[in-house]
């Protein structure tokens, strides 16, 4: 009989698909992984095995339900979100932030498309991501990106940039028993639903009365069948949670062992909303080529996505207050229960940190809004004329976006993906 | 003919992955794999069953699925559904009959 461990693999090679390879992550070493999987396993016992993935789609997944679980670990997804981070943090790209935030979200649907979408749409976003100033790092490879992060310091930002997917993964393992008596009871079906209410309050008042009555319905009548479901939404935020936790352990005693830069609690308080960013808006380029796929756009996808950035809010929003509050005010003062006024001055803190993102977090969403109109307009882009548009600009003139054109070529070719578009894209580059 | 040996996979719903996967189990030579994939982004849960098919496995499974999905007509419901070499997304029942007839013309 083949072994579990065997199938499991066959698993993850399947769901990764073509041009991946996929082995077993050793535990031998003292890497900074495995000093993140040996807290974990601290917690939940050695209940998964992690799986590297080089190449393939840019997910992170566990699949759960045997043990050990297989949790999925992509470098592309790594390599994405390197890239990603730059918006929120290279100081140069400040001045035209809202410009480049549409070129990557072009760049980015350009890739999903041809993973899930439509590929003439993926052309065409490919196309519509090409500008007439150079970005940095839109040409880098996967290796060239993650050997950069190799060559940073391990600080709070490079641990959450390796490993806060990973450890949100493994927070899907924490036992259901340990669930019900630490933080389960505290995500009652009531939390969430607050937590939901405060979010249409708060940043989604526009959102249609219809829609709004839609949502709270969702929530409750398919709990674990949206994204906005009550039970998915608390099982992604204990593994926010967990995340969160793990990554603070795993940061203070790695740079405390390292002996080099102190440990700061408001970076990493930074790092996590940065990251919490990120992880929104790859999967909100995801979720966007996908509705491209078909004739129209399907609603329930729509819907989905209409929903998701609620979900997103609701989770930030109870990792606030039942992680990092307390952590960050445990932390300032060495205490391991805050009184009242203490946990006020974290949630004062924390709120500053979160205001001081706010500019770059709006001028990021504005450049992606012209890419959803974009891409939600199938009318629009089917008979949008931009391949002969572009080379009228003579944006592949230039030798970095001919480079850049014909890799994302090969990439089509070796999906076995083609269409009008991506030949006359490929055309343009010869 | 259908033959020993194939690697299936299905992911899908819940209820078709753990109806699938119970009738593997009974089958003779053939072992399989049940999970549930959980994402980092939050979406909705998706089931996986992979299994290497024993001698005649094939076609019953194909039957169970071909009548789950004329029973729910809910589009969508096997995301994916791959024997061999041969793989189709959302399949419709007259798809899946379509592969039983690839595989069984196979030698």
């Amino acid at each position: 009989m083949p072994e579990a461990s065997i199938l499991a693999k066959l698993a993850v090679v399947d769901l990764v698909g073509k041009n991946s390879e996929v082995w077993h992550y050793e535990r031998g070493q003292r890497t900074p992984m495995n000093i993140v999987l040996d807290a974990a396993e601290e917690q939940i016992g050695p209940k998964f095995s992690v799986y590297w993935v080089q190449g393939g789609p840019p997910e992170v997944f566990t699949l759960t339900g045997n043990v050990p679980a297989p949790v999925v670990f992509s470098t592309h997804y790594l390599s994405l979100s390197v890239f990603m981070r730059q918006l929120f943090t290279n100081e140069l790209l400040k001045d035209h932030l809202a410009d480049i935030s549409e070129k990557a979200s072009f760049r980015l649907m350009a890739e999903m498309a041809l993973r899930y979408g439509d590929p003439d749409f993926a052309a065409v976003a490919f196309a519509k991501s090409l500008s007439s100033f150079v970005i940095p790092m839109f040409g880098f490879s996967d290796d060239d990106r993650v050997t950069m992060l190799e060559y940073e310091v391990v600080n709070e930002a490079y641990m959450a940039t390796w490993f806060y997917g990973l450890a949100h993964e493994l927070g899907h393992l924490i036992p259901e028993q340990t669930q019900d008596q630490s933080l389960g009871p505290l995500f009652t079906d009531e939390v969430l639903l607050e937590g939901i209410e405060l979010a249409l309050e708060t940043l989604f008042q526009t959102y249609p009365e219809a829609f709004r009555t839609e949502l709270l319905e969702t929530a409750v009548r398919k709990r674990s069948n949206s994204v906005i479901g009550l039970d998915n939404l608390r099982s992604e935020t204990l593994a926010d949670i967990f995340a969160a936790s793990l990554l603070f352990h795993s940061t203070s005693k790695i740079m405390h062992d390292l002996g080099g830069e102190q440990f700061n609690i408001v970076n990493f308080i930074q790092e996590i909303i940065i990251f919490r960013n990120i992880i929104a808006i790859i999967d909100r380029c995801r979720r966007l080529a996908s509705t491209t796929r078909g004739i129209q756009a399907d609603r329930a996808k729509v819907f989905e996505m209409g929903v998701h950035p609620i979900s997103i809010y609701v989770r930030a929003f109870l990792q606030r207050q039942y992680y990092m509050k307390v952590a960050l005010a445990s932390y300032e003062f060495d205490t391991n229960s805050p009184d009242r006024k203490q946990l006020e001055i974290a949630q004062s803190l924390i709120e500053e940190v979160e205001y001081q993102y706010l500019e770059t977090i709006n001028l990021i969403d504005s450049g992606m809004a012209s890419t959803i109109d974009f891409a939600l307009k199938q009318d629009q882009w089917r008979n949008y004329a931009l391949l002969s548009e572009a080379h009228e600009a003579n944006l592949f003139q230039s030798p970095v976006h001919r480079l850049e054109t014909q890799k994302f070529c090969e990439l089509a070719e070796s999906l076995e993906i083609e269409s009008v578009n991506l030949q006359a894209l490929k055309r343009l580059t010869e | 003919m259908l033959d020993a040996n194939e690697q299936l996979s299905i992911t899908g719903t819940r209820k078709i992955a753990e109806a699938v996967q119970t009738l593997i189990e009974t089958s003779p030579g053939s072992h399989s794999y049940l999970a549930e994939r959980k994402n980092l982004e939050g979406e909705v849960a998706t089931w996986i069953v992979l299994a290497t098919l024993g001698v005649q496995a094939l076609p019953p499974v194909l039957d169970l699925i071909k009548s789950l999905l004329l029973a729910n007509r809910e589009p969508c419901q096997v995301k994916k559904i791959k024997v061999g070499d041969i793989e189709i997304e959302c399949p419709s029942p007259e798809d899946i009959q379509r592969l039983y007839k690839i595989m069984d013309s196979r030698e």
